[in-house]
């Protein structure tokens, strides 16, 4: 037979069994609908997330003070240093020719006055003149700080409206009191919502390094900073520039590898780990949704295993007008798998339409083509592969004993 | 006919369908096993959980500057601030029986030749150790008159200057320069769950020491948090309510404008408790997308099964089986192919949990889980097989006869 004429003969056989077929192709349909929902929903999650993260800055580099262990980061305040990083570290690292700007950070907690207001937040020493070239951070109103400044303060767009409550918001030439010292308001940041590490600013009040290092004096180790950021010059290899970071920063440590007591964290690295996790959510939830699929799938098999033996005089009638035992395989696989593609096919759209459901509530679905060929052919060889065995069976049967069989 | 009767009839029916029903079992089998293994995990999660919270001790209650009790302190604004009249009023509250004020803040630590950067509590030690869930390895814990001596942290000791430099009693560290002899190492209270990693990775020095060290960082007599302790038998929700208004009053605040949280350990318990249930219950959702398959598979079955035996039908009204009589007959077929299937699966789902235990997950083999696992698709089976059942139910006796 012609591959076409089994396609056809697969398809009417299908049409003959109404009710059986159509509840086999809707225990597909909701499966790949549940698949491809969650896979979509997941894709546009990672999306958004790593939007935020290029707010980073992608030829930025930070370097901290905690352990390679913690991800650079230390749990958030919780957990100690590995050690200390120092004005001779930001000077030390600007012997690697690929870095181009070097900024020193300090950040502490300290009481911040607003009116008759007093509450506690941390406050961040930033050089600059330098520090700006190493962010994305953009200014909603007023002006970023510049290298003569003394007592101005940059803050962030939670602080100025909602800190204080609503009521109380903070603009641009109030004056906040940081320590007791007054403080006037020259720029406020715009909204960098959700956020992670270094890139949510929304809670920031950014002064000058200097006074920041003043203020704080009783607290720190003399000439210590608590992180370093850097930028490099575009087109740089950024692996070999962390090498070369740790390299001078081990020396200037006097520590070997394996006992580092800082981090060098680049965005890309952060970007990759933020990624793989999050793809690794997703892949672990669609394979939750997918165990429906293996479910469709063996009420595939039921349904073919009913179909052989409905039609077994049918088959004997093939057999003897020429019909070969490959070709009444061909058909009956190609039936299961043609229940497959068409469950497969409207339950792509459906999960689609879901997807764009829960986008309403604030999640941008990302319709990926690929995705979409894939939930198709993966439910048509779904479809193949669990009707091979009833397949099997039928182009196994004896011609004669078949036509006999009523 | 007797509800025996129709129970052997239908497992008997089901014997000789063999293969397209023990498809149909395997469907619910999947199914059930996997939803009852992620709730089974999903519970061991919240069981251990619940473990490391209960060393919070259950009738402490903490006072923090910030109306989101779960907000960062290092990293978000307060809301307000806390001071030391303030743990004063609380003491008007008769069911409070200890007020232990902490102050806490990063600050430098040195050892030998090493300094790094970490958490540093000054706390009021007797109040402070009869709160939470302090046990001592070495040493004995800061006392109400001591100043400029430490306790440190089991996870601390070990880990913080490096596996060669653990720390013991008789060493001292610089705390911003300072000679602090450590008095105590505390005992690992293990996990790494909220206040535990908190007591581990914990550097504890005398209140006053704590407030001279954070001086920059504090306004005036402030304070970072306010821990009570509660009369035993005194009922929390009152008790919080009580601190609430008195400190809203202290900070001549309406109580719906407050500027700090009141947190018992009970509140906490149930907001995490409540999100790892959302967790285990959306996973048991997707999971459970399978059953619906599942219960499709049944139907299906369940109708071929009434085509072919349209002509047995026939006979069993002809010798006066009623229509409920058939309809009990195929509803408890398709009952019995989601019990069969729910058992086995409860049984996979159970052997799955505690597989995954075996890879560090923590499990706890809930029976109620088991219970609802094998009536839930014993449900399914009887919804699924409802429609088929009436279609079989009504057929007219003469043309069933008459089908072959």
């Amino acid at each position: 037979m012609k591959s076409i004429d089994i396609v056809m003969y697969s398809l009417k056989s299908l049409r003959h069994r109404q009710m059986r077929s159509w509840l086999t192709i809707l225990g597909i349909v909701i499966g790949i609908a549940a698949v491809i929902s969650l896979l979509t929903l997941g894709q546009s999650f990672n999306d958004q997330v790593n939007q935020q993260l290029s707010a980073l800055g992608s030829n930025t580099i930070f370097i901290t003070p905690s352990a390679e262990s913690s991800g650079g980061f230390g749990g958030g305040g919780f957990s100690p240093s590995a050690g200390k990083l120092y004005d001779r570290d930001a000077e030390r690292i600007k012997r690697v020719p690929e870095v181009s700007v070097v900024a020193r950070l300090l950040s502490i907690r300290a009481t911040v006055g607003f009116k008759d207001k007093n509450l506690t937040a941390s406050i961040t020493g930033i050089e600059p003149g330098v520090f700006e070239k190493t962010t994305a951070l953009k200014i909603a109103s007023g002006r970023f700080l510049l290298d003569n400044d003394r007592r101005v303060v940059v803050i962030g767009n939670k602080i100025a409206y909602d800190t204080f409550g609503s009521r109380n918001t903070v603009g641009v030439n109030s004056a906040i009191l940081i320590k007791g010292i007054k403080y006037r308001v020259i720029g406020i940041l715009e909204k960098s919502g959700g956020g992670f590490g270094f890139s949510n600013s929304d809670g920031s009040i950014i002064i000058p390094f200097s006074e920041a290092r003043d203020m704080f004096k009783s607290t720190l180790a003399p000439n210590e900073v608590q992180a370093i950021v850097l930028s490099v010059f575009e087109g740089s290899d950024m692996n070999e520039v962390v090498d070369k970071l740790k390299s001078e920063l081990d020396a200037s440590h006097k520590v070997k590898p394996e006992s580092r007591d800082y981090s060098v964290v680049d965005p890309a690295s952060i970007q990759n780990a933020v990624s793989s996790v999050l793809s690794m959510i997703t892949v672990f939830l669609g394979a939750i949704a997918g165990i429906s699929l293996l479910v469709g799938g063996l009420a595939i098999a039921s349904s073919m295993f009913t179909s052989v033996i409905e039609r077994t005089h049918e088959i004997g009638v093939l057999k003897a007008v020429g019909a070969t035992k490959n070709d009444i395989l061909r058909i009956f696989v190609f039936e299961a798998g043609a229940v497959g593609a068409i469950g497969g096919a409207i339950g792509v759209m459906i999960g689609m339409i879901v997807a764009y459901a829960a986008s309403a509530f604030g999640l941008p679905a990302v319709v990926d083509p690929a995705l979409m060929l894939f939930g198709i052919l993966f439910a048509f060889l779904i479809g193949i592969a669990s009707g091979y065995v009833p397949a099997r069976n039928a182009a196994k049967l004896s011609p004669v004993d078949a036509l006999r069989y009523d | 006919m007797r509800l025996m009767d129709i129970f052997k009839y239908s497992l008997e029916s089901l014997k000789h369908r063999q293969m397209r029903s023990w498809l149909t079992i395997l469907g619910i089998v999947i199914g059930i096993a996997s939803v009852v293994a992620l709730l089974t995990i999903g519970e061991g999660f919240n069981a251990e959980v619940n473990r490391q919270l209960s060393a919070l001790g259950s009738d402490t209650i903490s006072i923090t500057p910030s109306t989101d009790p779960f907000a960062n302190p290092f990293t978000s604004p307060s809301s307000g601030k806390l001071f030391e009249s303030d743990a004063e009023r609380l003491k008007r509250i008769p069911e409070i029986t200890d007020i232990s004020r902490v102050v806490y803040g990063r600050a430098s630590v040195g050892y030998k030749d090493k300094q790094i950067t970490t958490l540093v509590m000054g706390i009021d030690p007797d109040v402070f150790q009869k709160m939470s869930a302090i046990e001592i390895e070495n040493g004995r814990f800061l006392q109400a008159n001591d100043r400029k001596v430490v306790a440190v942290g089991g996870t601390f000791a070990e880990d913080a200057f490096g596996a060669k430099n653990r720390l013991n009693i008789g060493t001292y560290l610089l705390i911003n320069g300072e000679k602090y002899p450590i008095i105590a190492v505390l005992k690992k209270s293990g996990g790494g769950f909220g206040p535990n990693t908190f007591l581990d990775n914990g550097v504890f020095i005398s209140y006053n020491d704590g407030k001279e060290l954070f001086r920059d960082s504090l306004a005036d007599r402030e304070v970072n948090e306010i821990d009570v302790n509660v009369r035993d038998g005194a009922d929390m929700d009152s008790v919080v309510e009580r601190i609430t208004l008195e400190l809203a009053s202290a900070h001549k605040l309406r109580v719906e404008d407050k500027d700090f949280s009141v947190v018992d350990p009970k509140s906490i318990q149930s907001a995490v408790d409540s999100v790892l249930s959302l967790i285990t219950l959306f996973l048991g959702a997707i999971a459970g997308i399978s059953l619906l398959v599942g219960a499709l598979s049944i139907a299906n079955n369940m109708f071929t099964s009434v085509f072919e035996r349209t002509h047995e039908i026939g006979v069993l009204k002809a010798v006066g089986a009623t229509k409920g009589e058939i309809m009990r007959i195929f509803v408890f077929e398709a009952g019995a192919v989601g019990a069969i299937g729910g058992l086995a699966g409860v049984l996979l789902g159970y052997g799955l949990g505690l597989a995954a235990n075996l890879f560090g997950l923590p499990t706890s083999i809930n029976l109620a889980i088991g219970a609802f696992g094998v009536m839930f698709a014993f449900v399914i089976g009887l919804i699924s097989g409802y429609v088929p059942a009436r279609m079989a139910s009504s057929l007219n006796p003469v043309d069933a006869l008459r089908y072959e």
